[in-house]
C-alpha cells in the first residue's frame, strides 16, 4: 500500500451544511457514483453533496477509508484471513450507532452507490427488527401511517402466521 | 441535543421514510420468522413479502448465504413421524408412517402410505398433499426447475421400468417415456443443478461398482448421463450419491486393505475434470457404512449421517465427534428456511 498520501490525487467533498472533506481519490472511488463522476470528468475540484450532512458524510468517509485500505478479495485469491477478520470487526463496530444515523448513512450510501455499505446497513437494520413486534418495527422504521393494514387485514395476517407471534 | 433536533427536522422533511428498494434489501436479509411478523407491519410490506418475486429472491440469497452449513436439520424416524402443519386456518397433525425424501429451497418432500408424496415447508408450516402416484412401490425424488419456476417430483416404479413426473404447475402425474434401466435398489435419486440423478451400479463379485450416473433434466424432462469420478481403487464396497450445496457428490466406501470412505464432489456441474476428492474419511471405530454427507463447513468439517448416528468429521484434525445417537434408523435432511409455497402460486 502506498503511504505517501501527499502525492496521491485528492478529492474534496462538500456536505449539505457546507463542511468540506479532503480525501484521497482512492477512498472516493469506493463510491460508484463518485467514480462515475470522475471517469466522466464532471467532478471539478469540489463535489457538492447537497443531501448529505457532515455527521453522516464523516461516517461514510471513515468506512470508505478502511475499505479502500483493505486488500480486495478479487485482487488476491488467498487473501490473508487476518485482513478479513479485521474488516469484519471494523464493520461490526461501525454499525454500532443509533437508528436515525443508520438510516441517514443508508440513504447516503444508496445515493453514492456504495454496495458494501448498503449491505452492511441493511443487515444491521434486519438484525434490529429481528424478534420485534409489528408495532415496534413500525416505530423503529417510521412506517407511513397511510400504509397501515385495516384491522381486518391485520387480524388475517396475524392469524395466518399466528405461531410466529408466540 | 441541537444536532438531534436538526436530524429530526431533516427526517421530517425527507418524510422519514426509507426508499422501497432499501426496504426490499432489508427484508431480503431477514429470517423467515421475522418476515412472517413483518407481514403485519403495513400493506406494502404484506404485498412485498407475499410476492413470488420476493420469495424467490429471498431463498436464492439464503441458499447462497448457507452454501456450506444449513441452518436447519430435519429428522424423521420412519414409521413414527408426527408432523404438525398449518393449512387454511387450522393446525393439523399427521401421525402416520412417512418417509422423508429430500429438501429443496426450504421445502421438504415426504411420502406417506407408500404412494402419496406431500410437500411441507417447516418454516411457514404450510403443507400440500399431492395426489397418489399410483405406484405400489417407487423411489421418489424432489427438485426445482429454475427455467419455469416449477417444483417437480419424480416417481420411479421399483417393480418395472415405469416413471411418472408431477409438477406443481400442472398438478398431475405424467408418464415419462424412454426410461433407462436403473436397478431397483437405486431408484431413489438425488437432486442437484436442475436435474435428478440416479447411480447405476453393477455387482462385481461381493462389491458394487458405479458405472454411470443417469440424469433427468427437469426443464426438458429428458434423460442423460453424468460421468462418475475416476476413483483409484476398483474394489470398492459401496457407493452413495448425494448433494452438498451446489455440488453433486459421491461417497466411495472401501473395505479392503484400509477401511475408509472418499468424498468426491463435482465442482463444476457437467465438467468431468472437475470431480475432486474433497476428503478421505478413515474409520476409527466401527461406525457402519452408508455415510451420507449432510453439509460441509468451509473449514473442512463434514456433517455425516450413518445408520443411527449423526457425526462431524474434522478433516483437518482427523477427528470424529458424535452429535447424536438416534439408537435406530433415522432420516435426515438439511435445509434453508424459506417462504416458498409448497404448491403452485395461487394467482
Amino acid at each position: 500500500m502506498s503511504t505517501s498520501s501527499s502525492s496521491s490525487k485528492k478529492i474534496v467533498l462538500k456536505s449539505a451544511d457546507n463542511e468540506t472533506f479532503e480525501i484521497d481519490e482512492i477512498v472516493a472511488l469506493e463510491s460508484q457514483a463518485i467514480k462515475n463522476m470522475i471517469e466522466d470528468e464532471c467532478a471539478d475540484n469540489v463535489i457538492p453533496l447537497g443531501n448529505i450532512d457532515s455527521k453522516t458524510l464523516s461516517k461514510i468517509i471513515e468506512y470508505c477509508k478502511k475499505h479502500a485500505e483493505s486488500p480486495k478479495k478479487d485482487d488476491n485469491a488467498d487473501i490473508d484471513e487476518k485482513a478479513v477478520e479485521d474488516l469484519k470487526s471494523f464493520d461490526a463496530e461501525f454499525a454500532k450507532v443509533d437508528m436515525p444515523l443508520i438510516q441517514d448513512i443508508l440513504m447516503a450510501a444508496n445515493f453514492l452507490n456504495i454496495d458494501n455499505l448498503i449491505g452492511l446497513m441493511c443487515r444491521t437494520i434486519a438484525d434490529r427488527i429481528k424478534g420485534k413486534t409489528p408495532e415496534e418495527i413500525r416505530k423503529i422504521l417510521n412506517i407511513n401511517k397511510n400504509d397501515l393494514l385495516s384491522p381486518e387485514q391485520e387480524a388475517k395476517a396475524r392469524e395466518e402466521n399466528s405461531w410466529a407471534f408466540d | 441535543m441541537g444536532v438531534e433536533d436538526e436530524q429530526e427536522s431533516k427526517r421530517m422533511r425527507m418524510n422519514g421514510l426509507l426508499l422501497p428498494e432499501i426496504i426490499v434489501e432489508i427484508l431480503l436479509r431477514s429470517p423467515v420468522e421475522t418476515l412472517l411478523r413483518c407481514k403485519s407491519v403495513c400493506k406494502s410490506w404484506y404485498e412485498l413479502i407475499s410476492s413470488q418475486y420476493f420469495i424467490n429472491s429471498h431463498v436464492r440469497l439464503w441458499n447462497e448465504k448457507y452454501r456450506y452449513v444449513s441452518p436447519k436439520l430435519m429428522f424423521n424416524s420412519p414409521g413414527r413421524a408426527s408432523i404438525t402443519y398449518y393449512r387454511s386456518g387450522y393446525v393439523r397433525s399427521i401421525i402416520a408412517p412417512v418417509k422423508m425424501i429430500s429438501s429443496c429451497n426450504g421445502l421438504l418432500c415426504y411420502v406417506q402410505d407408500r404412494d402419496t408424496p406431500f410437500i411441507y415447508n417447516p418454516s411457514t408450516k404450510i403443507c400440500n398433499t399431492l395426489p397418489s402416484s399410483g405406484f405400489s412401490c417407487a423411489g421418489y425424488t424432489f427438485g426445482y426447475d429454475e427455467s419455469t419456476h416449477d417444483y417437480k417430483v419424480i416417481a420411479l416404479s421399483r417393480t418395472d421400468n415405469k416413471a411418472k413426473i408431477y409438477s406443481f404447475k400442472t398438478g398431475v402425474w405424467k408418464n415419462i417415456n424412454n426410461v433407462p434401466h436403473i436397478p431397483a435398489r437405486c431408484k431413489r435419486g438425488t437432486f442437484s443443478n436442475g436435474a435428478f440423478h440416479w447411480m447405476v451400479r453393477k455387482k462385481v463379485v461381493s462389491s458394487f461398482q458405479l458405472t454411470s450416473i443417469v440424469s433427468l433434466d427437469l426443464a426438458t424432462e429428458t434423460f442423460g448421463e453424468v460421468s462418475p469420478p475416476v476413483y483409484d481403487d476398483e474394489c470398492n464396497r459401496c457407493i452413495t450419491l448425494g448433494a452438498l450445496g451446489d455440488w453433486l457428490c459421491v461417497i466411495v466406501h472401501y473395505n479392503n486393505n484400509e477401511i475408509r470412505a472418499d468424498l468426491w464432489v463435482m465442482k463444476v456441474y457437467g465438467v468431468n475434470d472437475s470431480w475432486t476428492k474433497l476428503v478421505s474419511i478413515p474409520y476409527f471405530t466401527h461406525i457402519g457404512f452408508y455415510l451420507v454427507p449432510l453439509s460441509i463447513s468451509n473449514d473442512g468439517k463434514v456433517l455425516l449421517k450413518t445408520y443411527h448416528k449423526l457425526l462431524v468429521y474434522d478433516s483437518i484434525n482427523c477427528t470424529f465427534a458424535e452429535i447424536h445417537d438416534f439408537g435406530a434408523k433415522f432420516e435426515a435432511c438439511s435445509l434453508v428456511e424459506s417462504l416458498v409455497l409448497p404448491h403452485a402460486p395461487l394467482i
